[in-house]
């Protein structure tokens, strides 16, 4: 099965995103310094300083963007990178929509079985469900594959190292 | 001192210490491996077991563990992308690009190596500056502190890349989030939006875990390929190949080693900085920085030669004065009093041979933690060639695990959850991941030594001569950049020109 191909995004569209992500940023770090005014003068001091540092830097690279933007700067050619299948940022980059969906419906499908049936019981489930629908392997792989997790989780922390693991939500009250 | 360096050294090779050392190198082979599980933690899981033991096989037991997490961790680093250790992170810059091109046992040398060098040069200078290195270490007050928590900040804005802007603006953001929790000083809360669980503040394990880590899970579960690209055989053998490439990048090794012991001897800098700025020199003196980040060899190199070291170089000021130099040598300072030890003028005189046992210890672990690393490469670059896929529920475990670990809470997993999404964030709209790490990991101290700067000097810290020393070398490394840039650009235009 092949990934749905898609063009890295322009460097115009890169610029924009950083304009927003930094307007973003200002709104962030104006909130922090706004809240330390209501802090006593000691706790409020580093706070202070870090957050007004922060803004200062964020609206400097703000206005730097909008300069550019206005001047419509002719677009520097992108620094050579290794465009092979894998790179973290060009996997992100390409890979689909639907692909991107399912990522992280599984993830979050972990975890939130994680939280309800705590992680003796969501790790060897997610094992099974995602090696045999996620990533189409046999039966026998995947379901061996979850009993060694559950033996492993079970032999490592609840028996040798006695280590607290995540448990179900209705075990915790 | 000869005399008690022999007298330790045969009693480390008793029957009992070297089985003690043993089994601590192969828990710390563990410990290191599983993200999260850190070094420190596990010292203090043992610590119970040393209450009946005599010094020497207690610390065999404890410092066989410790040191092997560091060279472990790195394994992880450069094979998953997933740091074994906190202080792993630095290495998965450069050692896990190497992976992806094929590379893995080229990285894993490297690192082996300039880790046990890292290690023994750390032992060494312990057992020769423990006499000495007190009246240097009470020369630095809270404001030289601080400003060598600023200095490692600067180091690693530089490595964010061509941008300054988001370097500091992420390090600032960093500084912030480290500032969540209860005030220090007067007891208020502060950023916790009304949640008890942020009272405590922001752990640094579901951090790592989830800025480093989560990102490689996803990006695991959308390529569809193994973590290695190339279909070629298992290059294990070019394991050798990057051993002797540390060996000859040994001016680099050394004053890496030098970097993680001098880090490690300031008390609560910790491993991370070590080798970040360690890193960001090695960038720094490259003939190709632009590799760095890509799989620049001495990117690994001198990150792992920082870990071990910084470990020996920690135990200066634990051993010299009893002052902890890491979470790690605060649990080993308990286990002296445990075992009825006395840091400071004792550990240096009448309990000299405990103090030289240590070095021993160090050197042992890290020779017989490296020949087995060695030993089990083939198995583990194997690893590099499974589908990505069939990796991702054993690694979402490990993330898991490793960000539970550090509270027993829920709220850590969150924690590890979300920064696993900013960590995503970032590289896709290509801000900096480290500068914001880093942050996190010095705001408290920065914090700590710049409330006592102010409490003890008002503001006349500021012109102490050691600090503006620093203020000197920070202004230097912020400036090096921009100059290096604009120099470079105004040789392109004039090579443009002339054609």
């Amino acid at each position: 099965m092949t990934q749905a191909q898609r063009t890295p995004a322009p460097r115009g569209h890169a610029k924009n995103t950083d304009l927003v992500i930094t307007a973003v940023l200002v709104l962030v770090f104006g909130a922090a310094l706004l809240a330390t005014g209501a802090w006593p003068f000691r706790t409020a001091l580093f706070p202070t300083i870090v957050s007004g540092v922060a803004l200062l830097l964020s609206l400097a690279h703000l206005a730097t963007l909008l300069w550019h933007r206005r001047r419509a700067d002719p677009v520097e050619p992108e620094a050579p990178t290794d465009a092979a299948d894998g790179d973290v940022d060009y996997v992100f980059a390409t890979a689909g929509r639907r692909a991107w969906v399912a990522a992280l419906g599984w993830a979050a499908g972990f975890f939130v079985a994680l939280y309800l049936l705590g992680l003796l019981i969501a790790a060897p489930l997610f094992a099974l469900c995602y090696l045999r629908f996620g990533a189409r392997r046999s039966w026998l792989f995947s379901v061996v594959y979850a009993a060694v997790v559950l033996a492993g989780i079970y032999l490592a922390f609840e028996f040798v190292l006695t280590i607290p693991i995540p448990t179900a939500v209705w075990e915790q009250s | 001192m000869i005399e008690a360096l022999l007298a330790s050294l045969d009693q480390v090779l008793q029957l009992q210490t070297i089985a003690m050392m043993l089994l601590g190198i192969a828990i710390g082979f563990l410990v290191g491996i599983l993200p999260g599980l850190g070094g420190a933690v596990t010292l203090a899981l043992m610590l119970p077991f040393t209450f009946n033991m005599d010094p020497i096989p207690a610390f065999a037991l404890l410092l066989g563990m410790y040191v092997v997490t560091a060279t472990t961790g790195d394994l992880t680093s450069i094979l998953f992308g997933v740091p074994g250790e906190a202080t792993s992170a630095a290495v998965v810059l450069d050692g896990y690009p190497l992976t992806r091109r094929g590379q893995a046992g080229r990285a894993l040398g490297a690192a082996l190596a300039s880790s046990a060098v890292g290690a023994i040069f750390g032992a060494v200078v312990l057992a020769l500056s423990v006499p000495i290195i007190r009246p240097l270490v009470l020369q630095l007050g809270p404001p030289e502190f601080f400003g060598l928590a600023l200095l490692a900040l600067t180091f690693v804005v530089i490595l964010s890349g061509r941008d300054l802007y988001k370097g500091l603006i992420m390090a600032c953001l960093g500084l912030l989030v480290a500032l969540v929790g209860m005030d220090p000083v007067d007891g208020v809360p502060r950023y916790t939006f009304g949640e008890i669980y942020l009272w405590d503040g922001i752990d640094i394990i579901p951090v790592v875990v989830g800025l480093f880590g989560g990102a490689e899970v996803l990006q695991l579960m959308l390529s569809k390929t193994s973590v290695a690209q190339h279909t070629a055989p298992s290059d294990v053998h070019r394991a050798g190949t990057g051993a002797r490439e540390a060996l000859r990048h040994w001016s680099l090794v050394l004053r890496s080693s030098a970097i993680g012991t001098g880090v490690g001897l300031v008390p609560g800098l910790g491993g991370s900085v070590a080798q970040f700025i360690a890193y960001g020199h090695a960038k720094q003196i490259s003939k190709r920085p632009e590799e760095f980040g890509n799989g620049a060899i001495e990117g690994v190199i001198a990150a792992s030669a920082t870990n071990n070291a910084k470990d020996s170089g920690s135990l200066i000021p634990t051993i010299a004065f009893g002052i902890p130099g890491s979470a790690g040598s605060a649990v080993l300072l308990s286990a002296f009093l445990i075992v009825g030890l006395d840091p400071g003028f004792e550990m240096l005189t009448n309990d000299l041979d405990v103090t030289f046992s240590m070095v021993w210890i160090t050197v042992a672990a890290t020779l017989i933690s490296t020949a087995l690393a060695f030993a089990v490469l083939r198995p583990l670059t194997k690893l590099v060639h499974i589908p990505g896929q069939t990796l991702v529920p054993f690694l979402l475990l490990f993330l898991c695990l490793g960000a539970y670990s550090s509270t027993n809470s829920f709220g850590d997993v969150l924690v590890m959850l979300a920064f696993g999404a900013l960590g995503v964030a970032c590289i896709h709209f290509n801000w900096p991941r480290v500068p914001l790490l880093l942050g996190i990991v010095l705001g408290d101290i920065a914090e700590r030594y710049f409330f006592l700067s102010y409490s003890l000097f008002g503001w006349s810290w500021l012109t102490r001569p050691i600090f503006l020393g620093i203020a000197v070398l920070i202004v230097l490394a912020l400036w090096l950049p921009l100059w290096r840039e604009r120099r470079n650009r105004r040789r392109e235009l004039s090579k443009v020109a002339s054609k």
